[in-house]
């Protein structure tokens, strides 16, 4: 198909070494735990203390946190772990119940009838976040009011093993579309954009069934490259414009929201129920059976892995996310609101690196979605020169990990640019103490 | 130990030079046919030499060793020599050629070692043989038969003004004495697609190449009657060498794609300058040698703006080139 929307760049990553039988499973609620621990993250209060009975879908941290956090069982308070003073995970004790709290009602306005503040404001005591951000999604669009120009709805998912956000599509189009006129209304735009790619030929059928010929939804369908799920890359697959790195998106007009988000704000709208769950894929060799769950959030991932029936000895590591942008966590960790998989590999498929040496081969030059020169960028990374690499582009790398996975030479592009990065943030915040 | 991306492609050093060789492979076994097991000697004995070479500086200096990349260098060395060429030569040359690629390999381009017996050891050391005389394995060096076995190349004759009496089409299959890779422009262009096919080069700097040299033989040497006569000059000489297998040298050529165009254009059309001047097989290695001088050069003027920055902050740059001064 030669009409598909892309961008220049990036990287199709072979899926045949990967078997998608996570995506024909469909998508089921894993029961709740009888323990989860939520993480707060900086600059959340707890507003509840140890021993407290709270409901589901009770806010847990008072109202100025970034986002707000709501226990996502009903139950008890088991224990607020503390850090230097600062609040960093509740523990809550399930009760079983699933006592909804009071706040939890149906919206009764009609959608016409709705203020995008008012929009705002329940998609903000909802808590609702961007899936691999972070970001608030009430602050986005609070930053987009009245300035919006378009409304991009993320469906793709390019990444191997990753089969939630195709589950969604299959099973619920109708949220996630409701979810997206929710945003139209409050962004005040003219038509929303739903951004697929073509390998998902049974998403794109369900979802062309429910949108039939309404004006304000129009799909569009991308061709299936890493990292098409990038934000800016989204914008500039379908409308050709590149937004700097410097500026935000939602600043400049266009606004990018995932398939989940759309989801949770027709759930926020609907049910009242503010994000409580995300909907992740189980998948890998190294886990019994593969799945895409519905987990509460502060699930531990000893539970979930036996929901999927066990750990095989082969593991080598936990990844959160895809294989190309997620990070690898250890066995303790708890769902959080970001999360969107947890991938048990073993080393057949993690690449150990080893001798690394640039060839200059320009295959990295090939394959920057951001027109970057990586070899220069990565050198100068390495070797901490933090002027040079930012003259060659340090802050407008994704890091996607095109050039590395590319790279015959073995070179850790992305590794040195993440050092580098920290670096600059360490050096900008020792600087803006002094001043 | 794992470093994001959890993934990587399939493909490594070892791939990419094992593609170079699979390319060239042709060439090399159609100079055994003409000239006999002598060619391959040749080769092989660069090749040895080149990682020998290699091996010895990773030991004195305890930096890795790219042997892989050695060998490559030697072998694509010696295919500018002609198969005559005295065994004694190859070891110098290829030293010079991974000396060149260890220390300033990023500037010089190391295949421009092959020089060497051209500018130093003029004469019977760059004599070629009569096409299909077989040449004995054996002999170290051909320097008094040389008299009665030497021959003129095609692209002698051409330089001296007159047209070549083998036909282009025998030139361009490989029937004309030549260097040992230079010989069969067909087999080069056909390992060339399969690099080009393979991912391993890209199309940039051969069609550069060439392009630029049949411009210069446009304006230069046409005589305005007969067209095909570029064919003589493209195949004669080893354009078709310099093109896939020189010019496309990963350590000393622009990384871009607009910079890789340059890079074979002006090598293309330095070729055929300095045809022009009186240099014959060794322009094609003559210009390659200066373009990869400007390589690094070339690279930060062609690189493009940075997604979402329209303007191309050229003197932030070259900023990266400044060497670090120590702060006081």
């Amino acid at each position: 198909m030669s009409n598909l929307y892309t961008f220049t760049g990036g990287v199709r990553i072979r899926d045949s070494a990967f078997e998608q039988t996570a995506s024909r499973c469909p998508l089921e609620t894993m029961p709740a735990p009888s323990q989860v621990e939520i993480f707060l993250s900086d600059g959340d209060v707890p507003c509840v203390s140890v021993g407290d009975s709270v409901l589901m879908g009770q806010p847990i941290c008072t109202e100025d946190s970034k986002i707000m956090l709501h226990s996502s069982v009903s139950g008890e308070v088991a224990e607020i772990k503390y850090d230097n003073g600062r609040a960093v995970s509740i523990v809550i004790n399930n009760d079983g119940n699933d006592t909804l709290a009071d706040t939890v009602v149906p919206f009764g306005k009609k959608l016409t009838e709705t203020a995008p503040d008012e929009i705002v404001r329940i998609i903000k005591n909802a808590g609702i976040c961007e899936s691999e951000d972070g970001f608030s999604v009430a602050r986005r669009v609070e930053c987009a009011l009245g300035g919006a120009r378009r409304l991009l709805i993320n469906c793709t998912e390019c990444e191997p093993f990753l089969a939630s956000r195709h589950r969604l599509l299959l099973e619920h189009p109708t949220h996630v579309l409701n979810g997206a006129k929710i945003l139209l209304r409050a962004l005040e735009v003219s038509y929303a954009d739903i951004v697929i790619e073509e390998s998902k030929l049974d998403a794109i059928r369900a979802l062309e069934e429910v949108i039939g010929n309404n004006p304000l939804l129009r799909l569009r369908v991308t061709a299936t490259k890493h990292p098409q799920g990038d934000r800016r890359l989204i914008i500039n697959s379908v409308t050709a414009k590149e937004p700097p790195v410097r500026e935000t998106t939602a600043q400049l007009g266009y606004v990018v929201f995932s398939a989940e988000v759309c989801a949770d704000i027709f759930r926020a709208f609907a049910e009242g129920m503010p994000q409580i769950e995300r909907r992740v894929t189980v998948a890998g060799d190294s886990i019994g059976e593969q799945k895409t769950l519905k987990v509460r959030i502060g699930t531990r991932l000893s539970d979930i892995e036996a929901y999927c029936g066990g750990v095989s000895e082969d593991l080598a590591d936990v990844i959160e996310g895809g294989m190309m942008r997620g990070k690898i966590v250890d066995r303790s960790y708890c769902a959080s609101k970001t999360d969107t998989a947890y991938l048990y590999v073993s080393d057949k498929y993690l690449h150990k690196s080893g001798h690394s040496a640039c060839i200059r081969c320009g295959k990295c030059v090939a394959g920057c979605p951001m027109h970057l020169l990586p070899l220069y960028l990565a050198k100068h990374a390495e070797k901490g020169n933090i002027k040079k690499a930012l003259a060659m582009g340090l802050k407008t790398c994704i890091e996607c990990g095109t050039c590395t996975y590319n790279c015959p030479g073995g070179v850790e592009h992305v590794y040195h640019i993440k050092n580098a990065k920290a670096k600059y943030n360490d050096e900008r915040a020792k600087e803006a103490e002094h001043v | 130990m794992y470093k994001s991306p959890y993934l990587r492609g399939v493909t490594s050093e070892l791939l990419v030079s094992l593609d170079i060789f699979i390319a060239v492979l042709p060439a090399i076994i159609w100079s055994a046919i003409v000239y006999g097991a002598r060619p391959i000697a040749v080769v092989l004995i660069a090749m040895l030499f080149g990682a020998l070479f290699e091996v010895i500086y990773a030991i004195i200096f305890r930096k890795g060793a790219k042997i892989p990349t050695a060998a490559l260098l030697g072998m694509t060395v010696a295919l500018f020599m002609p198969a005559g060429i005295n065994y004694l030569m190859i070891p110098i040359v290829v030293f010079i050629a991974v000396t060149l690629r260890r220390f300033i390999g990023g500037v010089v381009n190391p295949i421009a070692a092959a020089l060497v017996p051209f500018f130093i050891f003029t004469g019977m050391m760059t004599a070629h043989t009569a096409a299909f005389t077989k040449l004995s394995i054996g002999t170290v060096s051909y320097w008094d038969q040389m008299r009665e076995l030497s021959a003129k190349t095609p692209l002698d004759v051409l330089m001296s003004g007159n047209i070549p009496e083998e036909s282009a089409l025998d030139i361009f299959l490989g029937n004309a004495p030549e260097a040992i890779g230079a010989m069969s422009a067909m087999l080069l262009l056909l390992g060339g697609i399969y690099l080009i096919c393979r991912k391993v080069i890209t199309w940039q700097i051969p069609v550069g190449f060439l392009g630029g040299a049949i411009l210069v033989w446009f304006f230069l040497y046409f005589d305005g009657a007969h067209y095909e006569y570029f064919i003589y000059h493209l195949c004669a000489g080893g354009i078709f060498l310099g093109a896939f297998f020189g010019a496309t040298e990963y350590s000393s050529t622009p990384v871009t794609p607009t910079g890789r165009l340059i890079h074979g254009a002006g090598c293309g059309v330095l070729t055929m300058l300095f045809r022009k001047l009186g240099f014959a097989a060794e322009s094609v290695l003559l210009s390659m040698l200066v373009m990869s001088l400007f390589s690094r050069v070339i690279d930060m003027l062609t690189a493009e703006s940075y997604f979402g920055y329209r303007s191309k902050k050229l003197a932030k740059r070259f900023e990266t080139f400044l060497p670090d001064f120590k702060k006081k």
